[in-house]
């Protein structure tokens, strides 16, 4: 898989993470989602991606 | 063990020279495109959320549209220093205007040692904290540590935010961490005998006050299982390769690594694979180098003023950040990394530097002409006085305990002859008796300048 197929992919989990995470009204699996929402944020972003400074500042 | 490592990180990922090889060696051009994304992006993020850098901005009529290019940034942006945060932070304590969060999204609270004075205060987000920890990453890799070893805090916690990035960072590398938390030097040297971890993190001056306590404990660390010393907060085993020399005698360590970081700013410069210097984690951070005296550029390989910009710290935005360390820019090195490099890390401080008659001497210079002295210690001073119309600086040194105090007189004077040749410049060199200069767990203090405010640079005043 070439950088760009797997940054594509990071891009898709991102918004599945979202439809999984909205209006659930469990704290906790809102909290771990919104970590791993961070994580995958922090990796397009290290992986040169132009995406926002913090990860709810992007429109999904 | 290595299972371990093979269920988080593959064989492929072990085998990588850089903890991060996409970031650490990127294309300068590819660098600079996302600069230019990103310095856009914090300086509206900082006009938008921060009351502090609104007035700023409005201040001077600048739009965030206005900075279209990194040079409209470093041009347009108005330098800032650390007394405008404090000062802000007097008048609202503890974060004031500058903070860009709401109170629910600060989760950490940390504060500057306050070695320049009152601390600053330090806000952190959940993110925040994750993205101080990663530059700590890059420094473990290329020091040869792997997420199988374990990580020993010689540090007190609290509010100071020294080493918390490196533990946000270890926790991210995925290795164990053991705090010494609360205990004395005892208590360290007999948790690392128990506990056997394989890094020590600590201040370099700690590191071998441990190192020296253990052997007045009949305790030699050289044969403990620490095989890395990482450290910060004050000159390291790249700035000083004396004190990297000492410290991997001191510990029997294969390798000693270290970070550069500003706490307000972030942990954001890890020393690289062949210890030569640090190189500023540019997905972090965005910086550049100037003539402190004419506020200019400076070129590649000049010594000038680190100016920072952190893209990590999202709930205390500081921009074009006027750090006061003198350091020396490279942007290639043998390492591979292409990230801006700092020879020999942080070279002295413009608060630090000493001109005397005309000649700018660093404090690391003097610590590394002193290791290059057989029988004189790691323990110094540099004393500034203007007695007549004319700087003079007193080095006090401690000898090795083995020396002879009838000894110390030739040794005063090797020291001396070594001090002329190597800063070009005459000192006064006075041996004191060992173990007389005070210790410090954190940040040592190294320059007393006791010149009257008139003599001084401007900055130091």
């Amino acid at each position: 898989m070439t950088v760009e197929e797997r940054i594509e992919k990071l891009k898709q989990a991102r918004g599945l993470v979202d439809a999984a995470r909205r209006d659930f009204g469990n704290p906790m699996i809102e909290a771990a989602l919104a970590e791993a929402d961070m994580n995958l944020h922090w990796a397009l972003w290290n992986l040169g991606e132009p995406v926002e400074l913090r990860p709810e500042m992007d429109v999904q | 063990m290595g299972g371990m490592d093979a269920k988080r990180l593959s064989d492929k990922a072990m085998e990588s020279p850089f903890w991060n090889p996409i970031a650490e060696t990127m294309p300068r051009e590819k660098i600079d495109a996302l600069h230019r994304h990103r310095l856009r992006r914090v300086v509206a993020y900082a006009y938008e959320n921060s009351p502090h850098y609104r007035r700023k901005f409005d201040d001077i009529g600048l739009k965030p549209d206005d900075i279209r290019s990194i040079e409209d940034f470093k041009t347009k942006v108005p330098l800032t220093d650390k007394k405008d945060f404090l000062a802000a932070q007097q008048d609202d304590p503890p974060y004031g205007p500058v903070r860009a969060l709401p109170d629910d999204m600060i989760v950490h609270h940390a504060e500057t040692s306050g070695s320049t004075g009152t601390p600053l205060a330090i806000p952190y987000s959940m993110y925040d904290t994750v993205r101080y920890g990663e530059s700590w990453c890059s420094a473990f890799w290329a020091t040869g540590i792997r997420p199988a070893d374990s990580f020993y805090f010689a540090f007190g916690w609290g509010n100071f935010a020294g080493f918390w990035s490196a533990y946000w960072g270890v926790r991210r590398f995925g290795s164990r961490v053991i705090s010494g938390g609360g205990l004395n030097t005892e208590g360290h040297i007999k948790a690392i005998q128990r506990l056997r971890p394989t890094v020590l993190l600590a201040t370099p001056t700690y590191a071998l006050r441990l190192a020296a306590a253990g052997r007045e404990m009949g305790i030699d660390l050289a044969d403990s299982s620490i095989r890395f010393t990482m450290h910060a907060g004050e000159p390291g085993p790249t700035a000083l390769p004396v004190v990297k020399r000492q410290l991997l005698d001191a510990w029997g360590a294969e390798n000693a690594g270290e970070l550069l970081g500003i706490a307000e700013i972030d942990a954001f410069a890890p020393s690289n694979s062949i210890g030569d210097g640090v190189h500023v984690d540019e997905m972090c951070v965005f910086s550049w180098v100037i003539d402190p005296e004419t506020g200019k550029e400076v070129a590649e390989g000049e010594v000038g003023e680190h100016i920072v910009t952190s893209y990590t710290n999202s709930a205390q935005p500081l921009l074009n950040y006027r750090t006061h360390d003198l350091v020396r820019p490279r942007y290639s090195c043998p390492s591979g990394r292409t990230w801006l490099k700092f020879e020999g890390a942080v070279l002295g401080r413009t608060d630090f530097m000493v001109t005397l008659r005309g000649t700018n001497v660093y404090p690391t210079a003097v610590e590394n002409l002193l290791g290059e002295t057989a029988g004189v210690s790691g323990n110094y001073e540099m004393h500034l006085t203007r007695p007549a119309e004319s700087d003079q600086m007193e080095i006090r040194f401690e000898p090795d305990p083995g020396v002879p105090e009838a000894d110390w007189p030739a040794l005063a004077q090797a020291v001396a002859g070594r001090m002329r040749d190597g800063l070009m410049v005459r000192v006064d060199v006075t041996p004191v008796a060992p173990e007389s200069l005070p210790r410090y767990d954190l940040k040592t203090k190294r320059v007393f300048d006791h010149r009257a405010k008139d003599f001084r640079r401007v900055l130091d005043r």
